[in-house]
């Protein structure tokens, strides 16, 4: 399996990493390297400002799309990080896991606090 | 013929909580509905007003213009012309000599990387607070997550308004931004089927673990990102989203309903500049373990 790095900042045009359409951007990179067998070393120089809303589309919704154990074989440590890309990446990938895996817990907190059931599960 | 109205804000004086933000909302209320109409804003009972909350009233106006209708303000005291001539809320702009204000300024819902850059090169100016790195950080980072939070779910018809003041002697940095959306319990209806009251949905957004994303991309990390830092700093996290009203200060949160709706969501960020915490990474996560 080829490890190729994933270059943040060059895909998103700079070091503001802020919208959910730059995450986007880098999504769509990542996923091809998943669907090609490569393994995607995400880059992180270069980004002095970074969202969660970023990070969720960039690599939270990976989780909707692939299996944990196929992300994990298909996504290296990630490259050039400060301690601060690393603390909110893991945030991001935490929720994402509990979001995708148990989705239905997110609607039974609401419930508990509204009292009320959301018609979509209902 | 010309069709005029003549409205007032009330005062006399303009604060960031809820009797201030009340004045402000009711202000709009007076205008539901009106269209083609020239209508005259009477300030005259205004002895002063927080420059940071001009961007609510320029939302009102907003909205109000895309409607037909045209403004003019009359009744206006000089120090309050003055300050907010200063943030460019009035066209007539006075310098800012002091550098002190960061001006109230617009921005498409897709301009994420323009307002970064704004506040950005707004706080970089000598004047600005001698924050700490730590400090600056964070305070970037809660901003970034409020106009990424507005960008995602207010459908708004008209664009995101940013602008902030810096106060030297209270040494307080406020910061606002505001959409004209649809508020947050009309996002939380389309989203998730369920009615709330406004106080609670605010309540509801707020609470960690709460998203109104549905699909493919999660959600719900950035308010409470904010929320966590505000408690840290002994700051003020004010939020009014159509009748609701919410403000968390220091730990403590106070809810309650405006008299008259708001329309749109306005988060207001009061941060103490003399904060000296270290904001330190509480745990850093393994490179090798982040998947």
């Amino acid at each position: 399996m080829k490890t190729i790095s994933v270059p943040i900042s060059v895909i998103v045009g700079g070091g503001i990493c802020v919208s959910a359409s730059d995450g986007h951007k880098v999504f769509d990179v990542i996923r091809q390297h998943i669907v090609n067998g490569n393994r995607a070393a995400l880059s992180f120089s270069g980004v002095t400002r970074m969202t969660t809303a970023f990070l969720n589309a960039a690599v939270g919704q990976l989780y909707g799309d692939f299996d944990e154990q196929k992300i994990r074989q298909h996504l290296a440590p990630p490259e050039d990080a400060e301690d601060w890309h690393l603390v909110r990446l893991k945030i991001v990938v935490d929720r994402a896991k509990i979001y995708f895996n148990d989705n239905n817990s997110i609607d039974s907190i609401f419930s508990s606090i509204t009292g009320q059931v959301n018609d979509k599960n209902s | 013929m010309e069709r005029n109205i003549e409205v007032r804000l009330r005062g006399p004086e303009i604060h960031t909580d809820y009797t201030g933000l009340n004045a402000i909302s009711s202000l709009g209320s007076q205008l539901v509905g009106v269209e083609n109409t020239k209508i005259t804003v009477n300030l005259s009972s205004i002895r002063w007003m927080e420059a940071h909350l001009a961007p609510l009233l320029l939302i009102i106006i907003r909205h109000c213009e895309a409607r037909g209708n045209w403004f003019e303000f009359v009744g206006v005291s000089e120090k309050l012309k003055l300050i907010l001539s200063k943030n460019g809320f009035f066209a007539s702009s006075s310098p800012d000599i002091y550098n002190t204000t960061l001006r109230v300024t617009e921005f498409h819902s897709d301009a994420a990387i323009s307002f970064s850059n704004y506040t950005r090169e707004n706080l970089a100016r000598p004047e600005m607070p001698k924050m700490t790195a730590a400090l600056r950080s964070k305070f970037y980072e809660g901003i970034d997550e409020l106009f990424a939070n507005c960008a995602l779910h207010s459908e708004a018809p008209i664009n995101i308004c940013a602008g902030g003041q810096f106060y030297p002697r209270s040494e307080r940095l406020c910061f606002t931004i505001v959409d004209g959306g649809i508020g947050m319990d009309e996002v939380i209806y389309r989203r998730k089927s369920i009615r709330l009251s406004s106080v609670n949905a605010i309540d509801w957004a707020m609470t960690p673990g709460n998203t109104t994303r549905q699909g493919d991309i999660p959600g719900g990390l950035g308010l409470k990102i904010i929320r966590a830092f505000i408690e840290s700093n002994s700051g003020k996290l004010l939020i009014v989203s159509n009748s609701g009203y919410w403000c968390q200060n220091g730990s403590e949160v106070e809810c309650g309903s405006l008299v008259s709706p708001f329309p749109g969501t306005a988060v207001i960020l009061d941060i103490v500049t003399s904060d000296h915490n270290h904001y330190d990474l509480a745990k850093v996560p393994d490179p090798r373990d982040i998947w």
